[in-house]
């Protein structure tokens, strides 16, 4: 037995047709520990299976029965008689030597040309079933990527043609008088801001879909950001219309220079507090900052707005989705901004989370963005950052 | 809303019922009917808008097809909740002879297909309509339903 598990795991040496192989069936072989022709490394049979042994038998019978019939006929044995035979009996018997030798190394040819070729066959089955597995799986990932992008596609032809309907429809209404120029100039212009920042968001979400969108980071103030968009939201309308208080806490640290694209980034804090007044019908927003591990600077914008279940929170950084209440509270946003803001801080190396304390109190919208180090060049900053494992924070949660 | 609901008097015009979530077209075709004498209302739940169909017995239903809906928490945007009414309407016998425009934003072969084969009477993509083409044709779709009833 170990023998045998010698002779699979020998290098092929032990193997039949190896030089060292030892046909344990041949009782002859197995008892002198060698092989005593050459034929018999290429020979699997038991010993009274030999071709050779079989040989020698019916010599011996030949042998026999000549000297018999010698003895019969001629009433004895000449030296000529002996010396004719056994001259018979060498003579045959080389031949037959070489001949089994012949049969039996091509019997173990064929043998292994047969098992080579079976196990090629099987393995041709094997390839052939995996690659049409493969082809098959590549099919269908193509056929959802076309569903994806024709479902895309419905969506912009619908977002895009609604605004339109609107100016349309607000232009007849001022061309047949039923709608004061004012009145209609809202809706026009409402109709315009939405159509340009849908066809931006679809382009944005377009771009950061095949990753094509590049950040250009630099060394980034994120409190002047801040200040400079806090007076800009402050006349918003609806910030106006509500009296929300928007405003930024100063922090006990001094705030880092950080690492990041600067309008990008400024594109996903005006997203933020957008989102915050829009669904805040009273009280107000702040903005506020943190330190994590001395890497990162954290940026929370905290409303007092409608809050969003735990559920919702799973979902809210998806393509088309709008957490519980929201299409009431802001029906004509593409569905796209958080999904782009959260694209984007995750370009800067960053990380976008949502807490809220559940629906109706309020909620925080917080990322982060790696803190510029001074004694590293800009892309050494950004390999080491990318490496780094970035921090989940949970902190305000529920 | 309410009060549109409790309406009693009615024109002789019509009463049109829209099913629409796009607020500021609401606004729109809500002055521009009622401007040329019809009576409107308007909801974007479909649940109050079946009820108002079948209580209120509308001359006709502009009805956009794309609605918002909450499915599991998730606002789908693109919901095709237009289609469900469409359903629920022509199945109610006392709901299903009132006139039905499919009044939408996408203009494609299988939309119109779709509403034609679900029973809407006729299909209008609302970018390239006025509301006085809209009119034009609420109008002439009423005229010929009360010419069939009388």
């Amino acid at each position: 037995m170990e023998e045998c598990k010698k002779n699979q795991n020998g290098n092929g040496k032990k193997e039949i047709g190896g030089r060292n192989y030892l046909n344990k069936n041949c009782w002859l072989v197995k008892n002198l520990n060698y092989a005593p022709y050459k034929r018999c490394q290429y020979c699997e049979f038991k010993f009274h299976h030999c071709l050779f042994l079989q040989y020698q038998v019916i010599s011996l019978i030949l042998l026999a029965l000549s000297f018999t019939l010698f003895l019969i006929f001629e009433k004895g044995l000449s030296t000529l008689t002996i010396i004719v035979v056994f001259s018979l009996i060498i003579v045959y018997g080389y031949f037959f030597n070489s001949s089994t030798e012949k049969i039996i190394k091509s019997n173990f040819i064929l043998k292994k040309t047969e098992d080579a070729l079976k196990d090629l066959t099987d393995n041709l089955e094997d390839k052939v079933r995996d690659q049409t597995k493969d082809i098959q799986e590549k099919g269908r990932y193509l056929q959802e990527l076309l569903n994806i992008k024709s479902d895309f596609l419905r969506v912009v032809n619908h977002q895009l043609n609604t605004p339109i309907s609107v100016v349309m429809g607000a232009f007849s209404m001022m061309d047949e008088k039923i709608w004061d120029p004012d009145k209609s100039m809202e809706a026009i212009k409402a109709g315009f801001e939405r159509i340009t920042q849908t066809v931006q968001d679809f382009w944005d979400a377009y771009e950061l879909e095949g990753e094509k969108m590049e950040m250009k980071p630099d060394q980034t103030d994120i409190s002047a950001i801040v200040k400079k968009l806090i007076p800009e939201k402050q006349k918003m309308p609806l910030a106006m219309q509500r009296k929300l208080t928007i405003s930024a806490n100063k922090p006990s640290f001094k705030i880092p220079i950080v690492w990041c694209d600067g309008k990008k980034i400024t594109h996903v804090i005006s997203n933020l507090l957008d989102n915050a007044i829009y669904y805040t019908e009273q009280g107000g927003v702040t903005v506020s900052y943190q330190l994590v591990d001395g890497k990162y600077f954290k940026i929370d914008i905290t409303d007092t707005g409608a809050g969003i279940s735990a559920e919702d929170r799973k979902i809210l950084f998806q393509k088309f989705s709008r957490g519980r209440g929201a299409s009431s509270l802001r029906p004509d946003g593409s569905g796209l901004g958080l999904y782009i803001s959260k694209k984007i801080v995750e370009g800067n190396n960053g990380e976008m989370t949502c807490t809220s304390k559940g629906v109706d109190k309020g909620s925080t919208f917080s990322f982060t963005v790696p803190i510029y180090q001074n004694q590293q060049s800009g892309a050494s900053t950004e390999s080491m950052i990318k490496k780094d494992k970035i921090v989940i924070f949970e902190k305000n949660n529920p | 809303m309410e009060k549109e609901i409790t309406k009693i008097i009615r024109s002789n015009k019509g009463l049109i019922l829209f099913v629409e979530d796009e607020k500021n077209l609401v606004d729109i075709y809500h002055d521009y009917f009622e401007t040329n004498g019809y009576d409107f209302l308007s909801t974007k739940d479909i649940g109050q808008a079946l009820q108002i169909t079948e209580f209120e017995q509308p001359d006709i239903v502009l009805l956009d097809i794309i609605i918002p809906k909450e499915e599991r928490g998730i606002i789908n945007l693109m919901a095709e909740q237009g289609y469900d009414y469409l359903e629920a309407v022509k199945k109610n016998p006392k709901t299903k002879d009132i006139p039905i425009i499919a009044f939408t934003n996408l203009d494609t072969v299988q939309d119109r297909r779709k509403s034609e084969a679900m029973g809407a009477t006729a299909y209008i993509f609302k970018r390239d309509c006025s509301p006085k083409e809209v009119l034009n044709m609420v109008a002439k779709i009423i005229e010929r339903q009360r010419e069939k009833k009388s």
